[in-house]
């Protein structure tokens, strides 16, 4: 994290004192957004004046004496598939362009309660589908770790604008800088680059813990069922779930523990009973040395060797602080990467049929004689970017009669067996070790030609949604050498309800960052967008 | 239509829509209510707004549980919702929330009584029943609207799809079923059942099996969707029949050669119209609504459900006779009228304790002026306490039938108690002195009717019994007659 920002934690103390009133924090950085958000397009929208109403109510309460909430003033960044009422709700899309909800996500009405400051919407891909924020109506998002050089062209419509050059090299893609993950990725680059404490995310495959990765934060894809759905715009029903982005592991948990728990408003959120057993089943782990486990089979894969090195070092401190690990074996991981995009895209075929250009979304602007199929047809293929055809197409196919057998129900087997490997692995150990990515971040573009190798960057990633298992993305001080500057990263999965394993392991991971190699890490972060802007004045 | 018919079986099969009796819709909290002005009765869930989700309205599981016992069906404990996914401008989610592979119920029967032949009892076996919602509705160029509007208010409203096999023989036999079908949903209280305001609506499945030398031949299957009335299943069926004859001894298509053809009956012109092949039907592309989890239905709430279930109409009808000793038919028709007037019988024959008078008045007297004033019994001016009193007085003696008439008339046009009505129609007990002295008074005045009675002509005392009635309105003729007979017998010259 930047030393000049102060955590989220810090923030709500120094809010509760009366050091800072919420509307300076605020103002603060509303200031930060706009000096970096140009060059970096991780807002698409920032809603300044509603903000710092809420600010001002955090004062007033502060000013009758009432209690504050856990979040008092902390300002924080939503990603655009949340749903706040009255405030625009696109998804990255032309289709929703000017959709506004009449109702607020639950996980925003518990920020409002909490006094948190909703500070405006984060750029994504397209109803979340890509690794790369590169497929948003709004443009790409820079990471702030390696933005591009020349002044980019964002706003509405901007996708189309970007070049359409063979970026594959990283030095080629030097120009239109690099990305910062996604579908989160706004979130992830506004953290990454002090424009706010806090983002929320959503994550189906990996969507807060790959762009977290890329931009060296903290991410967190929670247990399914335990955060609240409901206002957030579906991609992928059985395997979406919010989750938060932070600097540190305690704005990471402090953002967590207000969003979480049970709501009458999905049918699929885990009770507090049903959390309470799951945490019980995770037994006395704090009272014994961590067990951790890491997968035989990333061995034998590809990687990029920073990210290599990383895990390897990862295990090796964990080891000298007591802990014991082991090889364990997920046989079917090889096949979660094929059976995630036919669950994934065969929910989202039945998800997003309900744009049709009837009751909201685009309407394509055809003569009153059209017929109604005709209408339906030319909204939806002006609304839907080509990223979200190709999956509409995959999971309208896979779902037809006479293919389901063959497509559908063959994944949902492969679900369950990677399940079952996840099941077996830990009754011997507390945790897995292993890559979140396969490699840093990648050069804006350089998939472009190729959206299957877009997918193989979430290979390490989808298995967590598919077994409905926490996952955390930690940020690792790795070798400035070896990952030519940009950050590395390396994640955990716990047992269900596990957090509290993932928090435990982030802090352990964080003082080790800190105490070893915080100069890279901060050189790494706030230093490399001031070299940038300097490099363009 | 012309063509000779040949000896023929008609094959039907039926799926009936029945929406649920529930205050809110099946997966929000709006309203059910019918005839609200358009959409002032939905929520970001039921217009289907991006983000929202379904959340279970139990009232709703708890009816279908109940039509599952009442149809004696298997309940199934983890059922599971589908999403049928077609595009539609009512169908704000561009998907129906229903139950394929899993539905709620499965497997029951419904007996009912062969409308040609009432001693004989048909069952139709019931191949599954399951929960779904329904779709908003289309409003073509209605009110000051140029155009379509589309109303949501009935989007998500929870019906019951109950699936028939086709056990069915005949047009008589799909309406009688459907009669009892009704019927047992209305005793259960899972449903109004309005035809009219589209609270059950009917969909035929209908084929002929045509006797050839020999051997059997099938005519293709055709869905006749959407009716809205008993007299409509009956005719579009008979209809339907008279065309696949004819259609058939045309062209000679048999089951197979030709896909399932979807129509409509058009009330007005009294035939059936095509709608769409088959061929050309959607691929609905079913699959499991991942924000759903299955429905467990357990051990307890099955029991719980049983004990609270309303008496059935079969069990009406079996307490009735062994009760209250009414015949088959009496019993029949009072289960009929539904639970309501069941329930009427029963306070009525409780009140008086006796049971076939009571059936007597509330068959001949209260239905018939229920059908002739188009009342419900609940809008009936006399209560079944008062008529109960009435009964019990008619049948202990103190009140003759036409006497009691006059009471229950007067009851129609006000709420006054017996005795009340007794004094306001000079209704007074008769001494057995007054007997005596009115049969004295006509003894003497009709000796040529004593003498013929004598001889041996027993109707010669009727004509003095209506003049007693005459002279005494409150006298009973069985008490006069029976005094008029002991004074004969005593004036008898041995
Ligand atoms: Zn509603």
């Amino acid at each position: 994290m930047t030393a000049a920002e102060p955590s989220a934690v810090e923030w709500t103390r120094r809010v509760r004192t009366g050091e800072w009133s919420a509307r300076q924090v605020t103002e603060h950085y509303l200031q930060r957004i706009a000096t970096l958000n140009p060059r970096l397009n991780a807002f698409v929208e920032v809603w300044a004046a509603s903000a710092m109403e809420q600010a001002q109510r955090v004062d007033q309460k502060r000013a009758a004496g009432q209690q504050l909430g856990p979040l008092a003033g902390v300002p924080i960044g939503i990603k655009d598939n949340l749903c706040v009422a009255g405030q625009v709700c696109s998804a990255a899309s032309r289709m929703l362009a000017n959709f506004r909800p009449t109702y607020t996500a639950t996980v925003c009405q518990r920020l409002e309660r909490a006094d948190a400051v909703l500070m405006g919407r984060t750029n994504m891909d397209e109803f979340a589908m890509g690794s790369g924020t590169e497929y948003s109506y709004y443009g790409p998002t820079q990471n702030p770790h390696r933005a591009a050089t020349g002044s980019k062209a964002a706003g509405p419509g901007a996708a189309g604008s970007v070049a359409n050059g063979s970026a594959t090299e990283a030095g080629a893609g030097a120009t239109e800088g690099y990305s910062p993950g996604g579908s989160s990725g706004g979130s992830a680059a506004a953290v990454a680059a002090g424009m706010v404490p806090l983002t929320l995310g959503s994550d189906t495959g990996g969507s807060i813990r790959q762009p977290a990765a890329f931009c060296g934060v903290y991410g967190l894809k929670p247990t399914y069922g335990r955060v609240s759905r409901y206002g957030l715009l579906a991609f992928a029903s059985s395997l979406d779930q919010v989750g938060p982005l932070a600097n540190s592991p305690e704005d990471l948990e402090s953002l967590f523990r207000t969003i979480e728990g049970a709501d009458d408003y999905d049918a699929t959120c885990l009770s507090s009973a049903a959390v309470r057993d799951a945490e019980e089943a995770l037994g006395d782990w704090r009272q014994r040395p961590l067990r951790v486990g890491f997968v035989a089979e990333h061995t034998e894969l590809s990687l990029d060797p920073a990210v290599r090195v990383a895990w390897e070092t990862t295990r090796d401190y964990l080891q000298s602080q007591g802990a014991t690990v082991t090889r364990v074996s997920l046989p079917y991981q090889a096949q979660a990467i094929a059976a995630y995009y036919l669950v994934a895209s065969c929910e989202a075929a039945s998800n997003l049929s309900r744009y049709d250009g009837m009751h909201f979304g685009h309407r394509a602007n055809l003569p009153e004689s059209t017929s109604l199929e005709q209408v339906m047809a030319a909204s939806r293929g002006e609304g839907f970017g080509a990223e979200v055809k190709r999956r509409i197409l995959l999971g309208t196919f896979a779902l037809s009669q006479g293919y389901a057998d063959r497509y559908y129900q063959q994944a949902l087997r492969l679900r369950q067996a990677i399940r079952q490997d996840f099941a077996t692995a830990f009754q011997s150990v507390d945790v897995l070790l292993g890559p979140t990515t396969p490699a840093p971040a990648f050069a804006i573009g350089a998939h472009r030609q190729d959206p299957v190798a877009m997918y193989l960057t979430d290979q390490f990633t989808v298995s967590a949604n598919l077994a409905g298992l926490p996952a955390i993305s930690i940020p690792v001080a790795a070798s400035g050498d070896l990952s030519r500057g940009l950050p590395v990263a390396v994640q955990f999965h716990a047992p269900p309800c596990g957090e509290p394993l993932l928090f435990h392991v982030a802090r352990l991971l964080h003082r080790w960052n800190l105490s070893h190699l915080s100069a890279g890490c901060a050189e790494g972060n706030g230093a490399s967008i001031k070299d940038s802007a300097g490099g363009r004045s | 239509m012309t063509g000779t018919s040949l000896a023929h079986q008609m094959i039907v099969g039926l799926e009936i829509h029945v929406q649920l009796a529930t205050q809110s819709k099946l997966f929000c909290r709006c309203g059910t209510a019918y005839g609200q002005p358009p959409n002032t009765q939905t929520c970001p869930i039921c217009q289907g707004l991006p983000g929202t989700l379904p959340m279970i309205n139990q009232r709703a599981i708890e009816l279908a549980i109940d039509i599952g016992l009442a149809l004696d069906m298997e309940l199934v404990s983890g059922c599971r919702w589908d999403r049928k996914h077609y595009f539609y401008p009512d169908l704000p989610k561009g998907y129906q929330t229903s139950q394929l592979d899993l539905p709620i119920t499965r497997n029951g029967r419904l007996e009912f009584i062969d409308p040609t032949e009432p001693a004989r009892r048909c069952h139709v076996r019931i191949n599954r029943a399951h929960l779904e919602e329904d779709a908003g509705k289309s409003l073509h160029g209605e009110g000051a609207a140029t155009g379509t509007c589309i109303d949501l208010n009935r989007t998500g409203t929870p019906l019951m799809e109950i699936v028939t096999e086709p056990d069915l023989r005949s047009p008589q036999e799909a309406k009688a079923f459907l009669q009892q079908l009704r019927t047992v949903l209305l005793y259960i209280g899972v449903s109004d059942c309005n035809m009219q305001e589209g609270s059950m609506r009917v969909d035929a499945n209908v084929n002929l099996h045509i006797a050839v030398d020999g051997r059997t031949v099938a005519t293709p299957i055709v869905e006749i969707k959407n009716l809205n009335s008993f007299r409509n299943v009956e005719r579009a069926l008979e209809y339907e029949s008279r065309r696949q004859m004819q259609v058939w001894q045309e062209n000679g298509q048999v089951l197979g050669q030709r896909p399932k053809q979807t129509r409509g009956w058009d009330a007005d012109r009294e035939v059936t119209t095509v709608q769409r092949e088959k061929e050309e039907a959607a691929d609905y592309r079913y699959f499991p609504c991942p924000d759903l989890p299955p429905v467990v239905i357990s051990a307890e709430q099955i029991a719980e459900r049983r004990a609270r279930l309303p008496r059935l109409p079969q069990q009406w009808k079996q307490a009735l006779v062994e009760r209250w000793q009414l015949n088959d038919y009496d019993a029949g028709v009072i289960v009929e009228q539904g639970r309501e007037v069941a329930e009427y019988f029963e306070t009525v024959a409780e009140t008086s304790r006796d049971g076939k008078r009571s059936a007597n008045w509330i068959t001949q007297e209260v239905l018939r002026l229920l059908n002739e004033q188009q009342q419900t019994i609940a809008q009936f001016p006399i209560t079944a306490a008062r008529l109960g009193e009435l009964v019990a007085a008619v049948s202990s003696g103190e009140l003759d039938h036409a006497r009691a008439r006059e009471v229950f008339s007067l009851w129609l046009e006000r709420p006054l108690s017996l005795a009340e009505a007794k004094q306001r129609l000079g209704i007074a007990a008769v001494s057995a002195d007054e007997v005596t002295e009115l049969v004295q008074a006509i003894v003497g005045q009709n000796a040529d009717a004593i003498a013929d009675y004598r001889r041996g002509k027993q109707q010669a005392l009727g004509p003095l019994i209506a003049q007693a009635k005459r002279l005494n309105a409150n006298v009973s003729p069985g008490s006069f007659r029976a005094a008029l007979l002991q004074f004969i017998a005593e004036q008898d010259p041995v």
